[in-house]
């Protein structure tokens, strides 16, 4: 008689063996680590939640006077406050989800050298806790659209808004996806980590969508660097972000077909590679 | 019925900074890994023998483990720094997967390598039961159930709503712990967590245990040093050394190997590395004898300790002796505070201090004497150390009774009216 066992651990674990059934069994820890996240997240500080608002008013100020004033590439039509708050906003949940996954492994080998949990909660935990601050963020920039529509009666909300948790999906796959593959290549590697570091930030003035929209910023680019711009997801992602809650921007289901499959493969090949990553990462940390 | 199986476990550590040295190895293993095929390198693993300096890289943590767990049963884990103890651990717990071999449990596994994982110290003690118990395995429904149960066990009603940023260490461990005991898994895997807390909580947390795989049949696998614990809790023990598992089976013969494994290794004699201390024993004598290691129970036992002052120390001290016994239990210390007491000033180079263990006093075993000398609260001018062995036995023919039980055996005088 063949005995049944629950749990059965071996050298290899084959590629597509990955316990999705476990990671739900898990869900309210991710429920307690989210809210761990948030509770957390701002104590010993004064102003407290107020940074959630501080940060990206300060940063779109900061980018209309670089990009609108001194390089004059703010986008024509539509108030350039707008425009310059939106995209980093985005931005921003990008950088925070990649980085922060990208880290899963180093960040969190206490816990996991003492405990064992599905590794593949915590990267759900910066995906969602991120959310929440992106919300909040999102609130403040509809506050601002409000704003500018009582002020100048045009409000630069596009129809195609009904489509943005088709772009937020996009984006947290494509973080998430990246983020994992980072993770396990830097548990053994860790110059990747100074070169997110540096490189992230950069990276960003390179994608279309902060400076300026789309089609401007082609237009300026050297050609040598088109190809990074057209081949970026981010770029189509921000721009139609952009394009929706500012006006300013594109909106092409061809463009939005080609980031969501690149973040799929991302995805896909994050979540096979981590998961191999998981069972002896600890040894090689 | 079993409910844990390992088979030819083995685990294979890297002591290298990145990969097994090059990329060129590094790309060989992958490309085996990826074929399916076991590591190349493998075979260039040495046992972990640490007083060896290490040829290669590569050692093997663990090797050829063979044991199974019956449902119900307290299995300890013994063996000395380094037997593998913690790898095997890891490796029941996930942290870490095999190299060859495998693990087969049944039931949920919960494993306390550490006791407080993953608490928040700006959250409250509430906050994080739920945090701690979550990362343990425990759903929300199932804390809440047993959530004034902890809150009672870890006594700490009254700071419930605090951060435990303003708990005392001792508090953390305790709301740790509690969380730990409500859990309800099948299969527990126990690290030296008691050895946290203080006694009174140790106590509490040992009857836990008790009651876990008393009550609900449940199975608990136990590594700790403190051979105390493993006797109360364990019927059965495992022995690792060097990465081998060397013996199974009942406790207190486990136990007893251990210590004579113990002995074997740390034989400890008199060595010239004593004298880098301000004090210390040149020669040791028992019973007349610089050799004698054997000693009859109705025999006394006069030690003579022969010590060296190094630079000729002109200040008061107290020499303290320590008596263990086989299981790690001091059965007590005496001390010499005269020079202490009376602010005497000792400037001779070379002194001798002796005292005698009546007969009868020590119970047949193995017995060590750990020797402390220092000037109370200001250093030690010899750091309490292991000096010396001796065994303690019946003397043939006479009395050939069953050893008694009890760490001493001393002679007692009954009256009796018949």
């Amino acid at each position: 008689m063949k005995e049944k066992w629950d749990i059965e651990l071996k050298p290899k674990r084959n590629l597509l063996e990955i316990d999705f059934a476990a990671v739900w069994r898990y869900r309210d820890l991710l429920r307690m680590l989210v809210y761990r996240d948030f509770v957390t997240y701002y104590k010993q500080t004064i102003l407290g939640p107020l940074w959630f608002f501080i940060q990206p008013l300060f940063t779109a100020a900061v980018n209309l006077f670089v990009f609108g004033g001194l390089a004059g590439l703010g986008p024509e039509g539509v108030p350039g406050f707008l425009f310059y708050l939106s995209g980093p906003i985005l931005w921003q949940y990008f950088q925070d989800t990649f980085t922060k996954t990208s880290a899963t492994f180093v960040e969190n080998q206490a816990i996991f050298g003492k405990v064992y949990f599905p590794r593949l909660i915590m990267p759900l935990t910066v995906l969602i806790s991120g959310l929440l601050k992106f919300g909040v963020q999102l609130g403040i920039l509809l506050i601002a659209i409000g704003y500018y529509f009582f002020k100048t009666g045009n409000l630069s909300i596009q129809f195609e808004i009904i489509f943005f948790p088709v772009i937020l999906i996009i984006i947290m796959v494509f973080a998430m996806g990246l983020g994992l593959l980072v993770s396990s290549v830097s548990t053994k590697y860790r110059d990747l980590k100074f070169l997110i570091d540096f490189g992230v930030p950069l990276f960003k003035y390179i994608t279309p969508g902060i400076a300026t929209t789309y089609v401007v910023f082609i237009d300026k680019l050297p050609s040598a660097l088109i190809p990074v711009a057209k081949y970026n997801p981010l770029g189509y992602i921000i721009d139609t972000f952009n394009y929706m809650f500012v006006g300013a921007g594109s909106f092409s289901w061809m463009n939005l077909g080609y980031s969501a499959a690149v973040a799929l493969v991302l995805l896909f090949l994050g979540i096979v590679i981590f998961n191999q990553t998981e069972k002896s990462f600890m040894d090689t940390v | 019925m079993k409910v844990i199986d390992v088979q030819n476990l083995s685990k294979i550590y890297n002591l290298a900074q990145v990969g097994t040295g090059t990329l060129h190895q590094d790309l060989n293993r992958s490309i085996a890994r990826l074929r399916g095929k076991p590591d190349p390198y493998a075979s260039l693993a040495e046992l972990n023998d640490r007083s060896v300096k290490s040829k290669t890289n590569i050692v093997y943590a663990l090797k050829d483990i063979n044991f199974s767990v019956n449902k119900g049963e307290v299995l300890g884990i013994i063996g000395r720094n380094g037997a593998g103890k913690s790898t095997l651990l890891k490796l029941l717990s996930q942290i870490t997967s095999p190299t060859t071999g495998h693990i087969k449990m049944k039931g949920r596994v919960a494993s306390l390598l550490e006791v407080g994982t993953g608490m928040h110290h700006e959250m409250t003690a509430k906050e994080n039961i739920f945090l701690n118990g979550s990362i343990m395995g425990m759903t929300r429904k199932e804390i809440n159930a047993k959530f004034d149960e902890i809150v009672d066990f870890a006594g700490v009603a009254k700071y419930i709503d605090t951060p435990i940023k303003r708990f005392s260490s001792g508090m953390k461990v305790r709301l740790g712990f509690a969380v730990a005991a409500f859990l309800e898994p099948e299969i527990l895997i126990v690290d030296e967590v008691l050895a946290v807390g203080d006694a009174k909580f140790q106590k509490k947390a040992i009857g836990k245990m008790q009651d876990v795989s008393r009550g609900g049949g449940r199975t608990v696998l136990f590594v700790s040093h403190n051979m105390e614990s493993v006797q109360r809790l364990c019927k059965n023990c495992l022995l690792l050394s060097n990465g081998r598992l060397i013996a199974e089976g009942l406790t207190e013969n486990i136990i007893k190997q251990y210590l004579d494994d113990t002995d074997e290794v740390e034989n400890i004699s008199l060595s010239n590395k004593y004298n880098k201390h301000l004090f210390y024993p040149a020669e040791i004598l028992i019973n007349d004898s610089t050799d004698k290691r054997s000693i009859f129970r109705d025999e006394e036992i006069r030690i003579k300790l022969k010590l060296v002052s190094r630079s000729t120390y002109k200040h008061a001290f107290r020499i303290s002796l320590s008596v263990i016994n086989e299981s790690g239990i001091i059965a007590f210390s005496s001390l010499e505070d005269k020079t202490y007491k009376t602010g005497q000033i000792v400037d001779k180079k070379n002194l001798e201090a002796s005292l005698v263990i009546p007969a009868n006093l020590l119970n047949i075993g193995k017995w060590t004497f750990t020797l402390t000398i220092d000037e109370p609260f200001i250093q030690y001018l010899f750091p309490k150390q292991d000096i010396f062995r001796i065994e303690v036995k019946n003397r043939p023919g006479i009395d050939n009774y069953q050893k008694l039980a009890g760490v001493v055996s001393p002679e007692l005088k009954w009256q009796t009216n018949y």
